[in-house]
């Protein structure tokens, strides 16, 4: 090897190594930062989807985890934060589908259906909120993911579209008939406001 | 602003999450830790003692009594819901978890204790094993507010990998717990270990000196799992099937044979498919009110578009009983 060839083949080495140190770095960095600007508004998210903040909490908490783990392919912050809706949207769903299917199946033995709810939480108070929340929980699950990334965290069609895998057209639709729906369940809360 | 943004902002404007950036540093950490564990554990586990637990390999000849009241028939009183279990069972991915209803044993408190203790008893349907003995566990708790499950082990004799046991089926063995754990609470919560209310830095040569989280679901679950019907069901005229799958397009096979093994019902559900977990499937009502009277196997399977160069397609089976 010619000492110029050499010392090319270091410097990349080097250079190698520094983008290794770089994207641990980073996944750490990245954590931290997108923690301080993102953690309550994602686990405000969860709660509108899953009711239960401790539950929702755990999703969000376990999102930061992953996107930590996946910080090499994602090397940037406004990717790092979709993917952190993305991954609390999924695993919400898996939360609930999972409390969800318990519940049908205790429902199918029993034949009464007679639940205690199991995602009453100490924290949330007032009538209002506990209506706004039980009404999503009575939509179906697209549905409310379209609704609280539309009106909670004010995404746009492509964004929604994006983050839950599905066509703008698709969107659109859920999020009218889920409004319209809603509206209808919080009819009296809405015209509180008006008045 | 929209009327719903309003709402749905109020909705939540009281939610203040607990600062859990600890918690994240803290697992983001041990997962490395975890990982360099994993390459140079295999290696020092051979060295490790033997306790000469026997490690329940269960045999899966017997069957096990099973669920035998006829599940069609209306009780006066609604049975307590059942423990979703996860066994292992054998995929083309080799041994991997299935999630399991079992009936709550006669008597039994709900919650962490009775589900960790079915851990350790024969599984209902005999195609699935547990990884760990009997009298394993001697209870276990759940603590939302801290954010914590703590699973108690009777002593300190599971704290090394046991001759047989490789390092994979350890780490299986720990994912049981778990996913297991994480049913009962219904929240993603981590687990912890502990011999007497003292923490154990390790179980089955598994570090656990921080609380372990979940693998993800497509590394260690069955990629399908049937939820309903349990095993030894008993129908008449109709019944349905559900589950969980991850299948390619989410499409899941279904088949139902008679003791001969002739398929006497088959078709396609289709759901969806979702890169990070498994998803719902389920049949649809199925008429078999033409059927003699007997025992079949219902199957599901994952669609495997490649014709088996994936490994094949995975499978989960019930018996039930036509009458």
């Amino acid at each position: 090897m010619t000492w110029a060839a050499r010392q090319t083949h270091v410097t990349a080495s080097l250079a190698a190594v520094e983008v290794t140190l770089d994207a641990d770095c980073g996944a750490d960095a990245a954590v931290e930062q997108l923690y301080a600007a993102h953690w309550r508004r994602l686990v405000r998210l969860a709660v509108l989807l899953l009711r239960d903040q401790g539950a929702a909490e755990e999703v969000v908490q376990d999102a930061f985890i992953a996107m930590h783990g996946r910080w090499r392919s994602l090397r940037d912050p406004d990717k790092a934060l979709a993917y952190l809706r993305q991954t609390v949207v999924n695993r919400s769903r898996s939360a609930l589908r999972h409390r969800g299917v318990v519940e049908r199946y205790v429902a199918r033995q029993s034949r009464a259906g007679e639940l205690a709810d199991p995602a009453d939480g100490p924290a949330l108070a007032g009538d209002r909120r506990t209506a706004v929340l039980d009404a999503l929980r009575a939509l179906p699950t697209r549905q409310r993911e379209v609704l609280a990334l539309r009106y909670y965290l004010e995404l746009s069609e492509s964004e929604i579209a994006d983050a839950l895998g599905i066509s703008r057209g698709s969107v659109k639709a859920h999020a009218s008939r889920g409004s319209a729906t809603l509206r209808e369940l919080l009819a009296d809360h809405l015209h509180e406001e008006d008045l | 602003m929209d009327d719903l943004t309003t709402l749905l902002h109020d909705a939540v404007e009281d939610v203040e999450p607990t600062d859990r950036l600890a918690a994240i540093r803290q697992q983001t950490r041990t997962r490395r830790t975890q990982r360099w564990y994993a390459v140079g554990g295999a290696v020092l586990a051979t060295a490790a003692v033997v306790t000469g637990i026997a490690i329940a390999a269960w045999p899966s000849t017997d069957p096990g009594p099973g669920p035998s009241k006829d599940p069609t028939a209306s009780d006066s009183v609604a049975p307590d819901p059942p423990f979703p279990t996860y066994y292992v069972g054998d995929t083309p991915q080799g041994a991997r978890l299935f999630r399991y209803f079992e009936p709550a044993p006669e008597g039994a408190d709900s919650g962490v204790a009775t589900a960790l203790n079915l851990l350790t008893a024969v599984p209902s349907d005999p195609d699935y094993r547990t990884l760990w003995p009997e009298g394993a566990f001697a209870g276990g708790w759940i603590d939302y507010a801290g954010g914590l499950a703590t699973v108690l082990l009777t002593d300190g004799s599971l704290h090394d990998r046991p001759a047989g046991m490789s390092a994979a089926q350890a780490r299986l063995a720990l994912e049981q717990v778990v996913y297991t754990v994480q049913a009962q609470a219904q929240a993603l919560i981590p687990v912890r270990f502990q011999v007497e209310g003292n923490p154990v830095d390790q179980v089955y040569g598994v570090p656990t000196s921080e609380p372990l989280s979940r693998a993800p679901e497509l590394d260690v679950l069955a990629l399908v799992n049937i939820s309903n019907p349990v095993e030894g069901r008993v129908v008449e005229g109709h019944f349905s099937a559900d589950g969980l799958a991850s299948s390619f397009e989410g499409t899941v096979r279904w088949e139902l044979k008679d003791a001969g093994g002739a398929v006497v019902r088959s078709d396609y559900s289709t759901g969806t498919f979702d890169p990070e977990q498994l998803t719902e499937w389920a049949t649809g009502d199925i008429d078999v009110s033409d059927l003699p009277a007997g025992t079949y196997t219902f199957v599901a399977a994952t669609d495997d578009p490649s014709d088996g160069e994936g490994g094949g397609p995975t499978t989960d089976t019930r018996t039930i009983t036509i009458r």
